[in-house]
C-alpha cells in the first residue's frame, strides 16, 4: 500500500471518528464549552442550574476566534474530505498501468 | 317608605366593607403587618433562566447574582412592592464566547447598562392556592416596572408566592418567615432596543425571551 491510499483510509477514519464525536456530543449545531446541572431543592421543590466546563463539539464553531469554540464538526471533517479526496485522485493516477 | 332607605343604606355600607375587606388578600398563616423579605442565596438559589427559540438554535441561560427585596404584608398581599435587581455579568449560555458578545454593545451593554431591575409597584389578581402546615401560596400579578439596557416599561408578571412560619426545620437556611417569589414571563427583545448583531435576531436568537425566576428570601435577615 503506498503512502497515498494510507492516506485516503486515516481521512476516511477521521471523518468517522469526528461523526462519532459529534453524534456522542449530543448532535448540536454550534460547538459549546458549558453544560447544566439541575438541583432540586428539597425544601421548596424548585430546580438550580449550574454550569460545568465540558466541550460539546457542534457542527459549526460558535465563535470565528483561535479557541475551542473554533473547533467543530464540519469544518474538520470537510477538510479531512478535501485531502482525503486528493490524495485518492493522486492514488488511483499512480495505479494506472502506463502503455 | 322610610325603613326601606334605612335599611338600603345599610346594605350598600355593609357591601362596602365587605368588598374593601375582600380586596385585602392574606396568606391566612396567622402572620401580619408589613415585613422586609430580604432575598439571599441561604434561602433558595436565586436564579433567573432564560430561554430563547429560534430556527438554528434553541438557547437556554441563567443568571445567579440577584439581589433585592420586597416590602410584604401577608395579611394584604396586593399592597407588596420591591426591588429585585440582576447583574448582567452573571448571565451564562453555555458558550463563553457567546456570553462575551452577550455583554457586548450590539447586545446588552453591559458596561453601560450593568444591572436589570424590576420595580414592583403592587400586586393584583391575587389568588389563594395552597395553604397548609405553615406554608401558604398565592397567585398574582405582578405589576412594575422593568429596566433593561436602559429601557424602562411597565409589565404584568404572573407571580406565585410561597410563605412559609418560621420553624425549627426553615431556622437551618435562614431566621425568620420564609418567602418564595416565582415568576414566568416573555420579554421581546425590540421592546427594549436590543437589536444584536446583524441578521442574528430571528435566525439565531429568537424575537422574544421566556424568562422563569426563582427568588427566595427571609423576613429575619
Amino acid at each position: 500500500m503506498n503512502i497515498w491510499k494510507a492516506i485516503v483510509y486515516l481521512c476516511a477514519i477521521g471523518v468517522l471518528v469526528v461523526a462519532i464525536l459529534w453524534l456522542v456530543d449530543g448532535m448540536q449545531i454550534y460547538t459549546k464549552t458549558g453544560s447544566q446541572v439541575i438541583t432540586i431543592d428539597e425544601l421548596w421543590g424548585t430546580k438550580e442550574v449550574k454550569w460545568i466546563p465540558d466541550f460539546q463539539l457542534g457542527l459549526l464553531p460558535s465563535a470565528p476566534s483561535l479557541s475551542m469554540e473554533a473547533l467543530s464538526a464540519l469544518p474538520i471533517a470537510g477538510i479531512l474530505a478535501v485531502v482525503g479526496f486528493i490524495a485518492f485522485r493522486i492514488s488511483r493516477r499512480g495505479s494506472v498501468p502506463r502503455p | 317608605m322610610k325603613a326601606f332607605r334605612i335599611m338600603l343604606a345599610c346594605t350598600a355600607i355593609v357591601a362596602f366593607i365587605g368588598s374593601s375587606i375582600a380586596f385585602a388578600t392574606g396568606f391566612n398563616i396567622g402572620a401580619s403587618g408589613t415585613k422586609k423579605v430580604t432575598f439571599s442565596n441561604r434561602v433558595g438559589a436565586n436564579q433567573i433562566t432564560f430561554e430563547s427559540s429560534a430556527p438554528l438554535e434553541d438557547i437556554q441561560g441563567t443568571a445567579n447574582d440577584i439581589s433585592g427585596s420586597i416590602m410584604l404584608d401577608p395579611s394584604n398581599i396586593e399592597a407588596t412592592t420591591g426591588m429585585i435587581t440582576v447583574k448582567v455579568k452573571s448571565m451564562e449560555t453555555g458558550i463563553k464566547k457567546r456570553d462575551s458578545h452577550l455583554m457586548g454593545g450590539d447586545w446588552l451593554n453591559e458596561e453601560q447598562y450593568p444591572t436589570i431591575t424590576f420595580a414592583i409597584k403592587s400586586l393584583k389578581n391575587v389568588k389563594s392556592i395552597s395553604n397548609d402546615n405553615g406554608k401558604s401560596a398565592v397567585q398574582a400579578i405582578a405589576v412594575g416596572d422593568f429596566t433593561m439596557h436602559g429601557v424602562t416599561r411597565q409589565l404584568e408578571v404572573p407571580v406565585t408566592l410561597t410563605y412559609i412560619r418560621e420553624s425549627e426545620k426553615t431556622k437551618e437556611r435562614a431566621p425568620g418567615d420564609l418567602v418564595m417569589v416565582q415568576g414566568d414571563f416573555s420579554i421581546a427583545l425590540k421592546d427594549f432596543k436590543v437589536e444584536g448583531s446583524k441578521g442574528t435576531v430571528g435566525s439565531k436568537v429568537g424575537e422574544t425571551i421566556k424568562l422563569k425566576a426563582n427568588f427566595f428570601g427571609s423576613t429575619g435577615l
